[in-house]
C-alpha cells in the first residue's frame, strides 16, 4: 500500500492540540456546579431544611456517599477515555460494595414503619425518574468528552459516565429528600442508578462515534 | 487429528520492531513535524506488518492496518509524550483487529442462508484445529451444530433434520457458539 497512504496522512497532518485531563475534569465539574447551582435556586429551601433537620447526619451521609461516588465514577471514565486505560472492574464492584456498606451504616437498616412500608413507592418512583433526570448533562458531557477522547472500551466508558451523572443525580436529589431508610435508597435511587446505567451502557456507544 | 492450541502467553512474542522511539517522533508529529509523523507512521506500519497477519486472515490484513493507522491519525492528540507510547499505539491496534473480527463474524452471520456451508477447504480444517481444542467450552448443542456446519459443511437445513433441531435454534446455537469462540480467542489475546 502503504506509503500513499501514508504521505495521504501526512499530508493532511496539521498541529494538534493535545488532550487535557484536568480541563476535561473541570468541564465535568462545572457542568455539575451549574446543575447544582440552578437546582439550589429552584429548589424550595423549606424542604431541604427539613431533610436536614429531621436527621442532619444522615442528611450529610447521602450526600457524602452519594458525591463521593459521583467524583469517583467521574475520574474513571475520564481515565478510561485513554486508549491504554486498565480495565477497571475490581474498582467498580468496590464501589458499590462500598456505598452498600457505607448505607448500610448510615442509613435505617430497620425502619420504625417496617420495611416494606419503609419503601413507599409513589414518592419512590418520582424520586427514581428524578435521580435519572437530573443525572443527564454530567453523563451527556461525559459522552462528549468520550467522543473527543481514545476509548476502547466504549461500553465501559459508558456505564462509568452514566454511573458518575447518576451518583451525581442522587447527590442533588438527597438535598431535599427526606427519606432515610436503607431499604428505600437502595431500592429507589440504586434504580435512578441502575436506569441510568444501563441507558448508558447498551444505548449510548450506539450514537457515539469514537473512532 | 492433532489439537493445536492457543499460544501461552509467556511465548507469544511481540512484533520485534521496537515501538519506544516512536513517541517522541509522534510528539514532534502533534506539534506539526511531517517528516517526524511519516517517520512514526512507517514504524507503526512495520510492526502492524507483523501484528495482524498473526491475527486476521490474509485478505482483511491491508484493510486493518489502513484502519489501524488511520485510527492513529484521527486520535494522535490523544497521545500523551509524557508516556510511553507503545501502550498507547498497541491498545489501538489491538481495538481495531478486535473490531474488524467482531463486524467479520457479525457480516457472515446476517449472510447465513438455509444453505450455509463452509467456504473452503483450508477454512474447514482451520476451523476445525480451533473447535478441537475449544469444544469442551460449548454446549453439546452448540458444539453438535457448529462441527457439522464448519468442519462437515453440512446445510442449516441438514443439520436441522439430523439432530432435531429447528432452523432457526440451529442459526442461534452457531451464532451463540462463534461468539462464545470470539470471546475465548479475545481472551486468549489479552
Amino acid at each position: 500500500m502503504s506509503n500513499d497512504f501514508i504521505n495521504g496522512l501526512v499530508a493532511t497532518a496539521e498541529p494538534v492540540e493535545r488532550r487535557r485531563v484536568g480541563f476535561e475534569i473541570l468541564a465535568v465539574i462545572g457542568v455539575a456546579f451549574l446543575e447544582l447551582i440552578g437546582l439550589l435556586v429552584l429548589m424550595d429551601a423549606e424542604k431541604m431544611a427539613m431533610a436536614y433537620d429531621l436527621s442532619p447526619v444522615q442528611f450529610v451521609a447521602k450526600a457524602a456517599i452519594f458525591g463521593g461516588l459521583a467524583v469517583i465514577a467521574m475520574v474513571l471514565a475520564i481515565h478510561s477515555f485513554d486508549p491504554a486505560a486498565k480495565r477497571v472492574e475490581a474498582v467498580l464492584i468496590a464501589m458499590v460494595g462500598g456505598t452498600l456498606v457505607l448505607s448500610a451504616i448510615f442509613f435505617d437498616l430497620m425502619p420504625s414503619n417496617g420495611v416494606l412500608n419503609s419503601i413507599e413507592p409513589m414518592s419512590g418512583m418520582y424520586c427514581a425518574a428524578a435521580v435519572a433526570s437530573l443525572s443527564l448533562p454530567v453523563t451527556l458531557v461525559l459522552c462528549v468528552l468520550m467522543a473527543q477522547g481514545a476509548t476502547t472500551q466504549p461500553r465501559r466508558s459508558c456505564l462509568l459516565a452514566g454511573l458518575a451523572g447518576g451518583a451525581f443525580g442522587a447527590f442533588v436529589f438527597a438535598l431535599q429528600c427526606p427519606y432515610t431508610s436503607f431499604w428505600y435508597l437502595a431500592v429507589w435511587y440504586g434504580g435512578g442508578l441502575a436506569m441510568i446505567c444501563a441507558f448508558s451502557a447498551l444505548v449510548l456507544p450506539r450514537f457515539i462515534r469514537c473512532w | 487429528m492433532e489439537v493445536v492450541s492457543f499460544p501461552e502467553k509467556e511465548t507469544r512474542r511481540p512484533p520485534s520492531i521496537d515501538l519506544a522511539p516512536v513517541g517522541a517522533l509522534m510528539a514532534k508529529a502533534q506539534n506539526g513535524d511531517k517528516k517526524a509523523y511519516n517517520e512514526a507512521l512507517t514504524l507503526c506500519e512495520a510492526w502492524l506488518k507483523v501484528y495482524l497477519p498473526r491475527r486476521l486472515a490474509p485478505e482483511h490484513v491491508e484493510d486493518a492496518i489502513q484502519e489501524t493507522l488511520m485510527a492513529v491519525h484521527r486520535k494522535r492528540h490523544t497521545y500523551d509524550p509524557s508516556r510511553p507510547f507503545p501502550p498507547w499505539f498497541v491498545a489501538i491496534a489491538r481495538f481495531k483487529w478486535l473490531d474488524r473480527l467482531r463486524s467479520h463474524y457479525k457480516q457472515e452471520h446476517e449472510e447465513l442462508g438455509d444453505d450455509y456451508g463452509v467456504e473452503s477447504h483450508e477454512e474447514t480444517v482451520l476451523a476445525r484445529l480451533v473447535l478441537e481444542n475449544v469444544l469442551s467450552n460449548l454446549t453439546e448443542a452448540q458444539a453438535t451444530v457448529l462441527k457439522m456446519a464448519k468442519i462437515e459443511g453440512r446445510s442449516v437445513e441438514e443439520i436441522s433434520l439430523a439432530t432435531g433441531q429447528s432452523s432457526s435454534l440451529v442459526k442461534v446455537n452457531i451464532h451463540r457458539a462463534r461468539k462464545k469462540l470470539m470471546k475465548l480467542l479475545e481472551k486468549s489475546y489479552e
